[in-house]
This record gives structure tokens, C-alpha cells and sequence, in this order.
């Protein structure tokens, strides 16, 4: 599958360039936050009667991990009411561009320019996150968390400086966000290099400054652009496009993956593999242990778990790539050939989230008809649903999907490292350490 | 040398992964009895595992509040109170894994609470796997040709 200009369509590039379908999007994403968080605080304890649980974990999980992440990246960030709220707090503007700006406008700190505090972040909600999934009140608060949070950076930061470099799931969705078929480029990087007044970045009377902090002109992936799309408002040549391209393009590159984006990689990989051995595996002491957050048992859940995502898997990968870089003929630096082979790591990644997302969500997906009923558990029937029963949907079915999307993650990772490697005894470590973790995975969610 | 290797491999994996239920030991029918104490983080014992063709006796015993098992892929389905356990009955013909499910709310750990029923010998997933990787090894092989040969002729 080629490159292709979709915003050739007239009709489709006046769509993007429009801010009201987006705001009209981000307002309903904002009045279902704000439902979720009421039905977390006011609504019943019991987390699948419960909309903040259901809706979020159940229903909007699946239709990220398993819709809009693998086909439209960052789709989710140009609607999600998170950043939304600090975006429009700062720019003192909802719809139109402003001159007016509120907060302090710091530059974000050099030293966290990275994913570390993503990495920071992911991990601190992980570590909690049994709790998180079944507790509504838990969800609500975390959430109503984020959203205080990001507002405090946007007024003590500037522009998106949260989403770009703390939003917990912002990190987690850029990484993925390389394997989606679209991407936001410029077309011809010479009238860039031209153009004196780089409103794409500075912004002008059309439209804001990139507030994800991104130079377009360098955008060579899709991990930090938010499709927030102000840079098609505001370069006057009409030099920006989103493009449908072939899956995974942006990890054919030469340059490969920094330090801190392989790690999350790594980690985000080695957190799929705990979460479904916590949730999904029959093993009920460490539930316990994961749920009784603050408790000894809970300790030694957090110090297993941290030692597995970041000292295990990493480890791993590091001899995968020794012994490869030993096996092979180059004489490449290892942290480089790290960067370069850590690629393979993000299909097969994405793949072990969605083969253990494909689990929970097809069993628990009928609780979503009850809740739609009734949100808060207080024995309304809105729509005629309030007394639908639990029938786990697919439950035949489910193992082979998990299998087949598994060896298509395997597969993935095996091609891309075959096609960074020049030879099939450089590639075998690296491709061994990749069956090992699908494998395993395979071992916890089809028994 | 290499190309025979692979085909060995993709045949093994093949012949492993549609032939290996004929290579499983087949042995008379048992009557096997298991009694599952089920609370809110879980069933214990959470694995059970039986020869396909025996008749599972199957207790379910509520520890705490009432629980419910739903077995993936058979009709039993069986509800226990504390105090009154529930008792279902059912003969094992299809190998492989099979999830077990709490079927009642039974509290905030409910949806994930769950084992497994494992019908026939241990290696029957991992005969199935290798047919998968067997699958995708050919479908990779043969894409590899169908590519050089479309730029051989380009």
C-alpha cells in the first residue's frame, strides 16, 4: 500500500480545517467525562453495575486498544477532554484562536524532554491499576486526577507540556501510534525551510502554535504529533496533509528508537504479560496481592513488578541483542543496535495488549447493556436494558483470535527484525526473544 | 539445504498441529470428582484437568458470598450459596482449555475471578501453536517469493 494524500479530498481537508466537528467531538468526550466521574462518585460500589468502571475499562478501552489506536494512532488525543480542558484554559479560547494567553508559559524543563516520566507515570498507575479497574470511586478520582493535572501544567507550562510529557496514556498511545495507516506530514520540506515565519510552530491569527511542541516540517513519526491538526489552519502554503500509508511505516527507519522510547516499549510489553497474568490467570493470591494496594503482599507485588518491566524484560532484550550484535558482522555500538532492534518490540506489543484485551472485553462486554440503563446503579431502566444477564460473547471463539492476533505480533516483530538485520543468525536472538514472550503470553490467556 | 530445513520444519509443525490428537494417549473413561471452594479473588483449586471422555463430578462451595461457574463450552452452569453448595455434572469429550468464569457478581475482583477446566494432554495448545507458526512460516516464505519474483519481473 502506497502513500496517499487524503486531504487532496477538498471536502474532507475544509472537514479537518474546520474546528467544529473536533470541538463538537471533544465536548461530547468532556459531558461523557464528566458523567463517568459523577457515576464513579454518586453511583453504587459495585464496579459492573457501575458506569466509571464499565464505560471506561470496558466499553472506551475496547475501542481504543482495539479500533482507533491500530487504525487511526493518535486519533483519541484530538478529542480527549484531559487535555482539552487545560488547552482551552490556557489559550483563553474554546473554538477560535486567541492572542490572550493565560498561565505562566514556562518552557518545559530540558532534562524531561523524554518518556521517562511517561515512563514514571504508566508505571505508578499500573501498580495500582486493579484497584483502578474495579473500583469506581478509584476511576473517578484518578480521572478527575488527570484533568487537574493537566490543567496545572497548562497554566504553569507551555502548551501541551501534560500530554506531551506526563499523560500516562499519552505515552502509551504515541508509541503505538507508529504502526497506525495514517500519519500528519508536510508535503515538500523545502517550502518549510522557506517559509521565515513558521506559523505551523509560532502560530498566527489562523490558528495556535503546534501545541504539541513539534516542528512539522521534522515530524518523521507519529509518536508526539496529537492529529490536534492546527498546523493544516495555520501553514499558508497549504503545505500539510494527513496521508493513509502502509502499517507500521514509521518503524523502518535506519535511527530506531531512543533509550527512553525502547524502554517503554519493553515495559509496556512486560506490563501486558503481568496484567494478564494478574487479571486473567488463575493464580488468586496474586490478585489479592495486586488489589490490596499499601499492604506487604502489595509490596512485593510493585517490587516484582518493577523488577520484571524494567530490570527483566530490558535484560532480556539487552543479551537478545549482544548475542545478536556477536552473531553478526557489524560492529554497530549495542545501545544503537538496541534503539534500532527495540522496533520489532512495539507490533508485538500492541498485539499482546490486544490479545488480552480480546479476553476481558468480549466476557464482560454485556455488562455494558445494564449499565446503559442504568449509570448509577440505582435501579433505573432508561433504555430497557437494566435487566439484561451476563453472557460472555465470542467465548469460543476468543482463543483463536487471541492466537491468530498473537502470531500476527510475532510475525510483525520477526519481519522487522529480519529487515534490520543482515543476516539469519543476527536476527535469531532477537526473533527467539520475541517467540519467548508470545509464547508465554500464549501460555497465560489460552491456558 | 536451508530450503529443505524449512519445509521439514513447516511439514512437522503441520503434521504435529492437525495429526497429534490421534498420537494422544487414549485410555478408559474415569469418573473424576473435584470439589472448588470459590471466594471473592477466586476458585481454588483454579485448574482442573481430566482425559477427554471422562465424566467431571463438579462442588462448587460460595466461602464468602454467593458465586457462580460458567464452564466455556458446556451447559453446566452452577450457583452455590454459603452453606448449599452447587453440583453439576457433565462428561469432558472435547480436548483443549476451557475457561472457568464467576457467573454472579460476587465483588469488586469479580469479573476476573476464573480458572480453568484443560480437557486432554498439556501439549494440545502448544501442538496448535506450532501449527500457527507453521502457518505464518509458510505465508512468510511464500511472500518473500511472490515479492522477489514480482521485482524479478518489474
Amino acid at each position: 500500500m502506497a502513500r496517499r494524500e487524503l486531504t487532496r479530498s477538498a471536502p474532507l481537508r475544509e472537514l479537518l480545517r474546520s474546528r467544529w466537528p473536533q470541538l463538537v467531538v471533544t465536548a461530547s468526550m468532556l459531558g461523557g467525562f464528566f458523567l463517568v466521574v459523577a457515576a464513579g462518585l454518586l453511583g453504587t460500589p459495585v464496579g459492573n453495575r457501575n458506569l466509571a468502571t464499565v464505560g471506561v475499562w470496558i466499553a472506551w478501552w475496547a475501542g481504543l486498544l482495539l479500533v482507533a489506536v491500530p487504525l487511526w494512532g493518535r486519533a483519541w488525543c484530538a478529542v480527549c477532554p484531559i487535555g482539552a480542558v487545560g488547552d482551552w484554559i490556557q489559550r483563553g479560547a474554546v473554538l477560535e484562536p486567541s492572542a490572550r494567553r493565560l498561565g505562566m508559559g514556562r518552557r518545559w524543563p530540558r532534562a524531561w524532554r523524554n518518556l521517562w516520566l511517561q515512563n514514571a507515570t504508566f508505571a505508578g498507575l499500573a501498580l495500582s491499576s486493579v484497584v483502578i479497574l474495579t473500583n469506581p470511586r478509584v476511576t473517578a478520582l484518578v480521572l478527575m486526577g488527570l484533568l487537574a493535572a493537566a490543567a496545572c501544567a497548562s497554566l504553569l507550562f507551555e502548551r501541551r507540556a501534560f500530554c506531551r510529557y506526563v499523560c500516562p496514556l499519552g505515552g502509551f498511545i504515541g508509541l503505538y501510534a507508529s504502526l497506525a495507516p495514517v500519519e500528519l506530514r508536510v508535503k515538500d520540506r523545502g517550502i518549510c525551510r522557506g517559509h521565515r515565519r513558521k506559523t505551523c510552530y509560532l502560530g498566527s491569527e489562523a490558528g495556535a502554535g503546534c501545541p504539541w511542541l513539534v516542528y512539522p516540517a521534522a515530524l518523521d513519526r507519529n509518536t508526539y504529533c496529537g492529529l490536534c491538526l492546527e498546523c493544516l489552519r495555520t501553514c499558508p502554503y497549504g503545505n500539510v496533509a494527513v496521508n493513509r500509508r502502509p502499517f507500521g511505516a514509521d518503524l523502518r527507519g535506519t535511527e530506531g528508537l531512543g533509550l527512553d522510547e525502547a524502554i517503554k516499549a519493553l515495559a509496556l510489553l512486560g506490563t501486558a504479560i503481568t496484567y494478564a497474568a494478574v487479571l486473567l490467570g488463575p493464580w488468586g493470591e496474586l490478585k489479592a496481592a495486586a488489589y490490596h494496594v499499601g499492604s506487604r503482599s502489595w509490596l512485593g507485588y510493585a517490587a516484582a513488578y518493577l523488577g520484571f518491566v524494567f530490570g527483566v524484560m530490558p535484560g532480556g532484550f539487552l543479551l537478545a541483542v549482544w548475542l545478536s550484535r556477536l552473531l553478526g558482522r557489524g560492529r554497530e555500538p549495542v545501545r544503537r543496535r538496541f534503539g534500532r532492534l527495540a522496533q520489532a518490540v512495539v507490533p508485538l506489543g500492541l498485539m499482546c495488549w490486544m490479545a488480552f484485551s480480546l479476553s476481558f472485553v468480549l466476557a464482560n462486554w454485556s455488562y455494558v447493556w445494564p449499565v446503559l440503563s442504568d449509570p448509577l446503579g440505582r435501579g433505573w431502566d432508561l433504555v430497557g436494558t437494566a435487566g439484561a444477564r451476563w453472557v460472555p460473547y465470542l467465548s469460543s471463539l476468543t482463543p483463536l483470535l487471541q492466537a491468530g492476533v498473537l502470531l500476527l505480533g510475532l510475525a510483525w516483530a520477526a519481519a522487522l527484525v529480519v529487515q534490520h538485520t543482515e543476516t539469519v543468525r543476527e536476527a535469531a536472538p532477537v526473533v527467539g526473544y520475541c517467540l519467548l514472550v508470545a509464547v508465554g503470553l500464549a501460555g497465560v490467556l489460552l491456558g | 539445504m536451508r530450503r529443505l530445513a524449512t519445509v521439514a520444519a513447516i511439514g512437522l509443525a503441520v503434521a504435529l498441529g492437525l495429526g497429534g490428537d490421534a498420537l494422544e494417549r487414549r485410555q478408559a473413561p474415569r469418573l473424576r470428582r473435584f470439589t472448588v471452594e470459590a471466594s471473592a479473588t477466586g476458585l481454588r483449586p483454579a485448574v482442573l484437568r481430566v482425559a477427554a471422555g471422562d465424566t467431571v463430578w463438579l462442588d462448587l462451595v460460595a466461602t464468602d458470598v454467593v458465586h457462580g461457574l460458567w464452564i466455556e463450552g458446556y451447559p453446566a452452569e452452577i450457583t452455590a450459596e454459603p452453606g448449599r453448595p452447587g453440583r453439576a455434572r457433565f462428561v469432558a469429550r472435547r480436548p483443549g482449555s476451557f475457561r472457568l468464569r464467576c457467573s454472579i457478581p460476587c465483588g469488586p475482583l469479580h469479573p476476573f475471578v476464573g480458572g480453568w477446566l484443560k480437557v486432554g494432554h498439556w501439549w494440545t495448545l502448544w501442538r496448535r501453536l506450532a501449527l500457527g507458526l507453521g502457518v505464518v512460516l509458510a505465508a512468510g516464505l511464500w511472500a518473500r517469493r511472490a515479492n522477489r519474483s514480482w521485482h524479478a519481473g518489474s
